[in-house]
């Protein structure tokens, strides 16, 4: 009886233990995440005097993409890929005479990572993302057709830990704990250079965590 | 010897799928309320006084012992009691507004799956759809501060997201809830606003549409709610 009742716990533990294939060698992974959002204003003065009707357009689109390859069990190597764009429009009239205002902003990066995770349960597991990022600025303004343009680049080292959700044994909600991260990096562009050194260690949890698609893909 | 091996494997497995009170057909109404009046008295100027509410009551009916479904409606107020100084060729005239300067009106459709931890506690999380309407009336002088400006804004907002919260039994009718994690995943709002001037006919007209789509959730300023089973 007592053999019987302990091999019964034994194997109840072992139940509750977590079995995760999807972390072992050889599983590729594929993760995306898209954030948008626009403003379209119009500004209308009555009497029309001096200053005519005025608009103003934004438009912002964020998507990633991360692709990755358990190389050990709980280990990834992987890439990420990313854009920052950033589209403005401002028109309006003075006196008789229009204006016309854009600016178009985009930022590429690349970044490559290394991930180790840590299985909590068959469905929740943390991880610890070290990477390398990289990006080049392209900013473009114009006014009344008279363009500027201006390029610059960023690289940094980032260190922030994550949590995966898995909603079938393949596909799984991520999202990256920026309070907790530490990051070094330089900007360069043709009128500022900086340096910096973030490390974000708070007890302020109301800011924004971004979630991630991701599919674990396994051989068999 | 082997019944208490017996009763302590009875327990163990017992312990793993508690019997919780029914929640099936339950139907419960939850609310949160707030009230606020501040009231300034200066030597130098006239009294001056804010005050309002703010109103939130749902209606929900467990369909199973996990799920729940219900609707929420929404209300605030807003007055106040204010005066402005204004200068006409020198000569400072006061201005006073008084009286109820904003309302808005809230109406969402929520969702919640749940997972009880034990026969006291456990955590909800589900999707909400929200359609609010806001207004509001703002005075301000002008930058010469000779006369006084009025902005009328009104906003119609659309959302969907998620949410999530904790709940605690207090008693079989009385459950207590806080909210956890927020979540706006989709949101789509209109604003008009009109600036006028009192003494002169320039106005000036503003529409905004914002829209955005965003898979992201915050942690909120934790905000407690009660809930009383019917």
């Amino acid at each position: 009886m007592k053999k019987t009742l302990l091999f019964g716990i034994v194997s109840l533990l072992w139940l509750s233990l977590p079995v995760k294939a999807q972390l072992e060698k050889g599983t590729k992974y594929v993760a995306a995440t898209i954030n948008f959002r626009g403003t379209h204003q119009a500004i209308d003065y009555t009497p029309s005097v001096s200053a005519n009707n005025s608009k103003y357009d934004a438009f912002n689109l964020n998507p990633s993409f991360q692709y990755g390859k358990f190389v050990k069990e709980n280990r990834m190597i992987g890439i990420g890929f990313g854009t920052s764009m950033a589209f403005s429009k401002n028109q309006s009239s003075y006196a008789g005479q229009d204006f016309v205002y854009k600016g178009n902003n985009i930022a590429y990066n690349l970044s490559p990572y290394i991930r180790h995770y840590k299985s909590l349960s068959p469905k929740w597991a943390i991880f610890l993302n070290s990477s390398l990022s990289l990006s080049y600025i392209h900013l473009r303004y114009s006014s009344n057709d008279e363009v500027t343009k201006t390029d610059g680049y960023a690289a940094g080292v980032y260190l922030t830990p994550g949590i995966s959700y898995w909603i079938t044994p393949r596909f799984a909600l991520e999202t990256d704990l920026n309070f907790l991260s530490l990051s070094a990096g330089y900007n360069h562009m043709p009128t500022s250079k900086n340096v910096f050194f973030n490390s974000i260690v708070t007890t302020n949890l109301t800011s924004y965590f971004a979630v991630r698609a991701s599919w674990y893909l396994q051989k068999n | 010897m082997k019944n208490t091996y017996f009763i302590i494997a009875l327990l163990i497995l017992s312990s793993s799928q508690i019997v919780l009170a029914q929640l099936e057909g339950q139907k419960f109404i939850s609310g949160t309320a707030s009230v606020n009046f501040s009231n300034t008295n200066s030597d130098l100027q006239e009294s001056s006084n804010n005050y309002g509410y703010n109103f939130d009551i749902g209606l929900g009916k467990f369909k199973t012992d996990t799920r729940a479904s219900g609707w929420k409606i929404s209300t605030s107020l807003a007055g106040s009691k204010q005066n402005f100084l204004t200068y006409v060729n020198g000569n400072p005239i006061n201005t006073e507004k008084n009286g109820i300067n904003g309302f808005g009106i809230g109406v969402g459709h929520f969702w919640q799956f749940y997972k009880h931890f034990n026969e006291k506690a456990g955590i909800y999380a589900g999707p909400e759809i929200n359609a609010r309407y806001n207004n509001s009336k703002t005075y301000q002088t002008t930058s010469d501060g000779s006369a006084l400006g009025e902005n009328k804004i009104n906003t119609l907002t659309l959302s969907a997201g998620l949410s999530a919260g904790l709940y605690y039994k207090l008693s079989q009718k009385w459950w207590v809830t806080a909210n956890i994690a927020l979540s706006d995943f989709v949101s789509v709002d209109y604003s008009h606003l009109k600036s006028s001037v009192e003494s002169s006919n320039n106005t000036t007209a503003q529409k905004t549409l914002n829209y955005q789509f965003s898979p992201s959730f915050r942690f909120p300023v934790v905000g407690f709610g009660v809930r009383r089973f019917l």
